[in-house]
């Protein structure tokens, strides 16, 4: 014969309906926080890629003004010029992340590593972002005396992948660094890794945050009072692709200086 | 009876581009120079409420997602350009105010529109046709010349 349910059954069952209740509700909160960061996301993507799209749009749009004078034209073109390496290389950063999220290893790239020339790279690197960095009248160099003390030493990496990191140093660099300052490319060396350093003078990250910089999305208040878009991966890619290589990223700040130091494992033998 | 000579000094009107990213002003700002105006710019909201308040400028064509800058620093810097806009707009004489950005939210548009704000979408407006409409609120003459 079936027991009846005594009271104490039905006021356990209350408990566990109000239990159920409150995880639903968290439930549905989660997923409306979810849905609203992914709304931000998107956004923050297609405003991303829409800034320099319109841009190189006007900019072609204006060349065919015949009252605008030729040495305007020529800015417009530098400007076309290096819209067009910010947009290349957020595409690539989007592209990376699926990749990059998944654990890939060095291995599962269709590229194999190979030995580069640090000093050459850096070097394409500075004059690839020149026109960037011309818009807040920014100088980017490459120390050639530390590379020239190490003898232009060279690193085993996937080099467009590595160029992916320098890239995205360098953009932040422009982006965050003062008007008037140098951006110094330049190189740090110890017994067992090397890499190329990116000096900058701009909005100083607070030393208690530093090392969040690097997550994903993570971007510090002063970045997004200055540029409120931004998708926060630049950071989080960078550190990831030198993970894969067994390599680090780091960041040292000192008030409005701040330098992120890139290292790779020295090639044995 | 000897000929008056008359000379006629034209005012260059001088038109203020506050948008956080220079490089995309830079071919309203190349048209704006070639036909003959004076052309300011400047980089956060706080810049372009002070150089208004200064006086001399003509036309304010302001962006939205910008730095706040010092003066507006509690502004969210999502819609600094807004909060820069309500403190042009209580400036004596204050110039016309074009917002150039990207945002398709109806309800801040129509709110800049009963502000007498005129609103712009960047990239859905063509160049020449933003700068015709940017000549217009100074001039206060819009020309069909395409």
């Amino acid at each position: 014969m079936d027991e009846q349910p005594t009271k104490k059954d039905y006021e356990h069952l209350q408990v566990e309906i109000t239990k159920l209740r409150q995880q639903v509700r968290d439930l549905e909160a989660a997923k409306k926080e979810a849905d609203r960061s992914k709304t931000e996301y998107t956004q923050n993507v297609a405003h991303q890629l829409a800034a320099p799209i319109n841009a190189i749009k006007m900019n072609i749009e204006t060349l065919e003004n015949p009252k605008v004078s030729i040495t305007r034209k020529q800015i417009l073109l530098r400007s076309i010029y290096s819209q067009g390496t910010v947009l290349a290389h957020l595409i690539k950063n989007f592209s990376l992340m699926s990749h990059l999220e998944a654990d890939h290893q060095l291995t599962d790239f269709r590229e194999q590593p190979e030995d580069v020339n640090l000093y050459k790279l850096c070097v394409n690197f500075s004059n690839d972002y020149q026109p960037v960095g011309k818009y807040k009248n920014q100088d980017i160099f490459v120390e050639e005396s530390e590379y020239k003390a190490a003898t232009y030493p060279t690193v085993y990496v996937i080099k467009n992948l590595f160029a992916q990191v320098i890239y995205n140093l360098l953009e932040n660099a422009t982006k965050y660094a003062d008007s008037d300052t140098k951006i110094i490319i330049g190189l740090r060396t110890s017994a067992q890794m090397i890499g190329p350093t990116v000096k900058s003078y701009g909005i100083p990250i607070p030393k208690d945050v530093a090392s969040q910089i690097f997550d994903r999305g993570s971007r510090g208040e002063g970045a997004r009072n200055l540029h409120p878009a931004g998708t926060g991966f630049g950071l989080y890619i960078a550190r990831r692709i030198m993970e894969i290589h067994g390599g680090t990223l780091s960041v040292e700040t000192n008030g409005k200086e701040t330098t992120f130091i890139v290292q790779c494992p020295k090639k044995k033998g | 009876m000897s000929k008056e000579k008359r000379i006629i000094v034209m005012k260059k009107h001088t038109v203020l581009f506050a948008d956080d990213e220079l490089h995309n002003i830079e071919a309203l700002f190349a048209i704006a120079e070639a036909e003959g105006y004076s052309v300011k710019t400047c980089r956060n909201a706080s810049e372009a409420v002070k150089m208004v308040e200064e006086g001399g400028v003509d036309c304010v064509v302001i962006d939205i997602m910008m730095d706040p800058g010092s003066n507006l620093s509690g502004a969210d810097p999502h819609y600094a350009g807004l909060a820069a806009i309500d403190r042009i707009l209580r400036v004596a004489n204050h110039p016309p105010i074009i917002c150039l950005s990207v945002i398709s939210d109806q309800k801040i548009i129509d709110s800049l529109k009963k502000k007498g704000v005129l609103y712009l979408r960047k990239a859905e407006t063509s160049t020449n046709k933003a700068w015709d409409l940017i000549q217009s609120k100074i001039t206060g003459v819009y020309r069909v010349k395409r």
